[in-house]
């Protein structure tokens, strides 16, 4: 017999709210969240209105970056950092070779030639770093590798030009710094490039622009930096190297011998190992680094924002200066103004105020010659015809080619505020003023 | 520098130049066989972190230099019957 087996039904009981206790609820979890949403507006409120709350929320968030940046960064060891940057470096290397392929490809036969010529083609064409992370496509007839830190050179004994008005579509910033050679007047038939004739420029045996360096004359200095101190458009006698030398020359009355190691899109790790390449062999008086925004990362964004890598910039820029204290050598730290902030608004906190800031340095060996500028670009000021346009003349910039590097006139105002402030320095430590008897050109010309 | 909306022209730092006069007579003394203690051109001597004289003279030739050079442009710039330098910027 089955036995009947009693099966309890489960019933789910769902306990029914009456609606004024469920009001009461809703109002209750509302006035939750307004309490919540206006704790927090008012916080913010405090955080932006006061002084002392802006400063809070500033620290506040400094502290939590460095601390997510330690705990889940990658590798942040110098040789975890170096390594990374071999890896970047070779990478972009790699991605930029076949943007150069199509783009000569690409080209019609006359710029193909010119290419050619330049040495610039896809198969002799040098794809190298510089600039801080930018890969750059050089004429390898002009520069050659280097792979003990400077990752490029310029080839000794050699006389180069700028081509203008060639538009940059290789997909690679291009730079048309060409041999000076007989086939150049042929190379550039059929295209649009124009040759700028006052920027000729010629290296000596050491592959560095200017005269032969003397490692024997009575005082000498190596001047370390990128374009500007190289002298972008101008002649080899107008760069600011070579105006710091007569400079010096007139004022400390002996004969002065310059090295101007400024090679352009180097940026200060660069700038390191080619003290290290030279400096043994020169052994220099002194030191002037040259530094510019784009040293640290985007110019605009350092300028501007003071935004940029600012620790690798310190930490190459802190073993140039410890090099030079190891020997003796004073060494200036200089930045090169931004053109922007000298004619607009002045952003000087962002660059070179933070870098002023970071450096262990103390303040006469950083020298920020904005002022100078400032002082002779109104000694200099003629209206021009158009009130959209910069005078051009005495421009202190390069403003009739749109470019932003020193034009004669802005090198001679950097060298006169960096010889300025190197003489009484070298006359403390430099024995010789005045003593140079040898009978060498004690150099009366002035730079323009 | 950064937060001021003004034009570059209108901002002055001395900085500089009080580096440069600093080092001058820093130098001078140390040939006198003086060597200065702190800054000269600050009231280092009573313990003060004001001017003294010789950095007011610093102070007074670098403004001053920046006003008549300000003025100038001005004055070229009315000639002319244009804008202000300090405006438009020259």
């Amino acid at each position: 017999m089955k036995i009947p087996v009693f099966r309890r039904r489960t019933v789910r009981h769902r306990q029914r709210v009456l609606a004024f206790v469920d009001r009461v609820v809703r109002r209750e979890h509302f006035f939750k969240r307004a309490i919540i949403v206006l704790t927090g507006v008012v916080i913010i409120l405090i955080l932006r209105a006061f002084p002392w709350g802006r400063y809070l929320s500033a620290s506040i968030d400094a502290w939590a970056r460095s601390t997510f940046s330690v705990a889940l960064g990658p590798d942040r060891s110098r040789a975890g950092i170096d390594a990374s940057w071999r890896n970047f470096r070779r990478r972009e290397i790699e991605l930029s070779r076949p943007r150069v392929e199509r783009f000569y490809a690409e080209s019609d036969p006359a710029f193909q030639k010119l290419l050619r010529y330049a040495g610039m083609d896809p198969e002799h064409g040098l794809l190298r770093w510089g600039n801080y992370n930018w890969t750059l496509l050089l004429s390898s007839k002009v520069f050659e590798p280097d792979d003990d830190g400077r990752s490029y050179r310029m080839r000794p004994g050699l006389r180069s030009i700028w081509l203008r008005n060639l538009a940059i579509r290789a997909g690679v910033p291009a730079y048309y710094l060409v041999p000076d050679g007989p086939g150049l007047a042929d190379a550039i038939r059929g295209t649009s490039a124009i040759v700028l004739e006052s920027s000729r420029q010629a290296t000596n045996s050491w592959g560095l622009r200017g005269p032969e360096p003397d490692p024997d004359a009575p005082l000498r200095g190596i001047v370390l930096g990128d374009s500007f101190m190289q002298g972008m458009f101008i002649g080899d006698a107008e760069t600011p190297p070579d105006c710091l030398r007569r400079y010096l020359q007139r004022e400390m009355k002996s004969r002065v011998s310059i090295l101007n190691a400024g090679v352009m899109g180097y940026s200060p790790e660069q700038y390191y190992y080619s003290l290290t390449a030279f400096g043994r062999q020169f052994r220099p008086h002194f030191v002037v680094v040259s530094v510019f925004a784009n040293d640290f990362g985007n110019d605009a964004d350092v300028a501007g924002r003071g935004v940029g890598d600012w620790q690798e910039g310190k930490y190459w820029l802190h073993n140039t200066i410890k090099y030079c204290r190891a020997r003796g050598w004073p060494c200036l730290v200089v930045a090169a103004p931004v053109e922007g902030s000298l004619l607009n608004k002045r952003n000087s906190g962002y660059y070179p105020g933070t870098l002023a800031n970071i450096l262990d340095l103390e303040s006469t060996l950083f020298l920020d010659p904005m002022e100078d500028f400032v002082n002779a670009h109104l000694r200099a000021y003629s209206p021009g015809e158009r009130r959209d346009r910069l005078p051009l003349r005495g421009s202190l910039f390069n403003d009739d080619l749109h470019d932003s590097h020193f034009s004669a006139a802005g090198s001679e105002v950097w060298a006169e505020a960096v010889g300025r402030r190197l003489v009484p320095m070298l006359g403390e430590i430099w024995p010789g003023r005045g003593e140079d008897t040898s009978g060498h050109d004690r150099g009366d010309e002035s730079c323009e | 520098v950064d937060v001021l909306d003004l034009n570059s022209l209108s901002i002055l730092d001395p900085l500089e130049d009080f580096l440069d006069a600093h080092l001058d007579r820093f130098i001078a003394g140390v040939r006198k066989g003086r060597r200065p203690q702190g800054c000269p051109l600050f009231n280092d001597a009573i313990g003060d972190g004001h001017f003294s004289a010789a950095g007011s003279e610093v102070w007074g030739e670098r403004v001053g230099r920046r006003l008549l050079l300000l003025m100038d442009a001005d004055r070229a710039v009315r000639r002319r019957g244009q804008d202000s330098p300090r405006r438009e910027g020259p």
